[in-house]
């Protein structure tokens, strides 16, 4: 059965990140928070000048009608200048849902502004290039994203505001049943969190995602909660779950993550 | 106005505060840990180790908040409870991985990040010579080769907040902090949080000497780093050290190894408590202990011309086992002590020059209870600069003494000289032969 064989998938790719820990050395950060890792949400720090970082997370994903995708995003990500981060990834995905997009290459970045003060916000924007090297992709398309991060009450509790703008550059038309559905070609999110630390090496994050999906016409909520520990000096992993609300957002989801330094 | 240019406004408003305020904002500039075949041996090695070592960095992240949030009427129970708060922290390993300060120390990152970025970029250089002595894949002589280059990279890739390299009798005189309204605040009113830092900086030290007289191979500085926790445990905690312990007491052998390092944590361990002084005092806002803060943090970084004097400091145990816990390591009488006395010497002239004998004799005697932990009966309340005043009212302060994020110039340009004329022709501490690996059964049990 799919549903069995995507949950099978992402438990034994969960089991293979865990047996990683023991030999991974890595430095990342468990309050660094990166869309993807293992919700959708961005905080505006990027990673550290000189880092380099391998990103893994997978991503399962239930959609309303039952079909199942499991989506693998291998990631590069780096900093090559101060307050800046700089990423290049290549989604894979596997499952009976709709595949498009699988291995485009995404190249990303962000520039964080400031620190947060005691009454500033930090602040960034960031921003990706979609190149069409996957499963029936055409065009180049973009995105970008304006992020705020504040901290409240003069603890790590932090509010989090993403504004996502996605433009595709050739929205296409799918048939589904009877019905096609056509893609937009501007759509917005915004996602709203809140991140803390639970214990020394571990974080928590949930985010409420209101957002225009890839479709016209449809619109879609989703609540996001994760768990972020920091397992060694070098290494993050991650694990998280999404819920929809409405008809039109994915049923559920559920993330496995890894960050490890080198 | 229609939305969307009220918005582009708004963002570019945002911005423009963002990225251009200094004074209510800084730059993140985070710098990641420089690269080498030894990263995180140490974790790998000497895993409880690493978790003391993180109780400690949430002693020191979390301090800044607790003094900064707490009022000083408050003190004796937020004292004690922090004090329990870190000793559990330290014995129950409540972290496995060293801590960033802004973990635990959120409030201050958002007020006064360059201390966190100061105190962060010097724990990663801790954490890289930890590491070089801990990886078998450094050979016993090329330990000093990697600590040198780690120096040197640690240096030149955050140059604004990098340490410095001379000694802390050069850098503390740079700083001039003794006349100013805080010093000696935090051992005088929170003695139980400071004697956490103090034997931090007594495991600190006796963690690379035990790594120091053990060698590369298996077995021997797991064996020294078991003594040395063992005694934390049983010996250092029950019986704190009265001082700040350094590095040329501790870790001789290091010291001479690595002497720029060695410097280096001495400069950041001081940078620990004058931090913790300025924090815990109230006579000032938030805006004026940041400005002293930076100009303090200034003062003591690494400037042009420092290599002169690395190797400027005595060794006076140069064959100590930090397995051990003998009574001079407890004392309130040391290196640290023997440096704040000679500054005083160096001021006391211009600003008491005609003060009678038994004056200066109740003078010395506050002076040495200010720079014990706790107050003692017939000690001055407050800082050595309120003792001062309050028995020499007329006493002469140098312009710059009082205010926040001043230099007393004055003053330190005596006690400059003061140094120069004592220690400036001294012979350099010896280099250590790196040759012949140590072993733990050579150094005798």
């Amino acid at each position: 059965m799919p549903t069995f064989i995507s949950v099978r998938r992402l438990l034994l790719a969960g089991a293979c990140l865990l047996g990683l820990t023991p030999l991974a050395h890595a430095q990342s950060d468990q309050i660094n928070l990166d869309a993807g890792l293992p919700t959708r949400l961005e905080d505006a720090y990027p990673t550290a000048w000189g880092n380099r970082e391998f990103q893994l997370p997978v991503r399962y994903q239930r959609s309303r009608q039952g079909d199942n995708l499991v989506q693998y995003t291998p990631t590069l990500e780096f900093g090559p200048f101060r307050n800046t981060q700089l990423a290049v990834a290549v989604p894979i995905y596997s499952g009976n849902g709709d595949r498009s997009g699988s291995g485009n290459v995404q190249v990303s970045g962000l520039y964080n502004f400031n620190t947060e003060g005691k009454f500033l916000p930090a602040l960034a924007l960031a921003g990706t290039l979609t190149v069409p090297t996957g499963l029936r992709s055409e065009g180049t398309d973009y995105n970008g994203r304006f992020i705020l991060t504040k901290s409240f009450l003069g603890t790590l509790n932090r509010l989090h505001l993403n504004v996502v703008y996605f433009h595709n550059s050739q929205p296409g038309v799918l048939a589904e049943g009877n019905e096609l559905k056509q893609e937009r070609l501007d759509r917005f999110a915004l996602l709203v969190g809140y991140s803390t630390r639970i214990s020394p090496q571990s974080s928590l994050v949930l985010d409420f995602v209101r957002e225009q999906r890839r479709f016209r016409g449809e619109l879609g909520s989703s609540l996001e909660a994760g768990l972020r520990r920091q397992m060694n000096p070098r290494l993050v992993l991650s694990a998280g779950a999404s819920a929809g609300l409405g008809t039109d957002a994915d049923k559920f989801t559920a993330t496995l993550g890894l960050q490890h330094a080198f | 106005m229609s939305p969307k240019p009220t918005l582009a406004v708004g963002l570019a408003l945002l911005l423009s505060a963002c990225s251009a305020s200094n004074t209510t904002t800084e730059p993140r500039k985070e710098v990641s840990y420089i690269r080498g075949p030894y990263n995180a041996a140490f974790f790998r090695r000497h895993g409880p180790s690493e978790a003391y070592s993180g109780g400690f960095h949430f002693h020191h992240g979390r301090e800044h908040d607790v003094l900064l949030q707490t009022k000083l009427a408050d003190r004796e129970k937020v004292d004690a409870d922090f004090d329990a708060q870190v000793f559990d922290y330290v014995k129950n390993q409540k972290t496995k991985v060293g801590p960033t300060m802004e973990l635990f120390g959120p409030y201050t990152a958002r007020v006064m990040w360059k201390l966190f970025r100061t105190i962060d970029w010097t724990h990663q250089h801790h954490e890289q010579t930890y590491d070089i002595m801990a990886s078998q894949r450094v050979a016993w002589d090329k330990k000093k080769e990697w600590t040198d280059r780690a120096v040197r990279l640690y240096l030149k890739r955050n140059a604004g907040v990098a340490r410095s390299v001379a000694p802390l009798d050069i850098t503390m005189r740079r700083a001039a902090t003794m006349m100013k309204p805080y010093f000696t605040y935090y051992r005088n009113f929170y003695p139980k949080s400071n004697s956490q830092a103090w034997v931090a900086h007594w495991w600190h030290p006796a963690a690379y000497e035990a790594q120091m007289i053990s060698g590369n191979a298996d077995g021997g500085q797991e064996a020294a780093l078991k003594a040395v926790n063992d005694l934390m445990f049983n010996e250092v905690y029950k019986n704190r050290p009265q001082r700040m312990l350094l590095s040329r007491e501790l870790m001789p052998r290091y010291a001479r190894m690595s002497p720029e390092s060695a410097n280096i944590f001495d400069n950041l361990h001081m940078l620990h408590g004058l931090a913790y002084d300025i924090l815990s005092y109230e006579g000032w806002t938030e805006q004026q202990q940041r400005d002293e803060l930076y100009r303090v943090i200034d003062a003591m970084s690494y400037q042009p011309g420092d290599e002169k004097y690395v190797r400027k400091f005595d060794l006076p145990y140069p064959d100590v086992d930090p397995r051990q816990y003998p009574a001079w390591m407890a004392s309130p009488e040391g290196s640290m002590s023997k440096i704040m006395m000679e500054m005083m010497m160096e001021m006391m002239p211009l600003m008491m020059p005609d003060m009678a004998p038994d004056m200066k004799e109740k003078m010395m005697a506050q002076f040495q209870m200010k720079m014990r932990p706790g107050m003692e009966p017939g000690e001055i309340e407050g800082s050595l600069h309120d003792a001062m005043m309050k028995m020499m009212p007329d006493m002469k302060m140098m312009p710059g003494a009082l205010e926040p994020g001043k230099t007393p110039e004055m003053m330190r340009d005596a006690m400059l000289k003061g140094w120069q004329e004592k220690y400036g022709n001294m012979p350099d501490a010896p280099p250590l032969d790196m040759s012949h690996e140590p072993t733990l059964a050579a150094f005798g049990r």
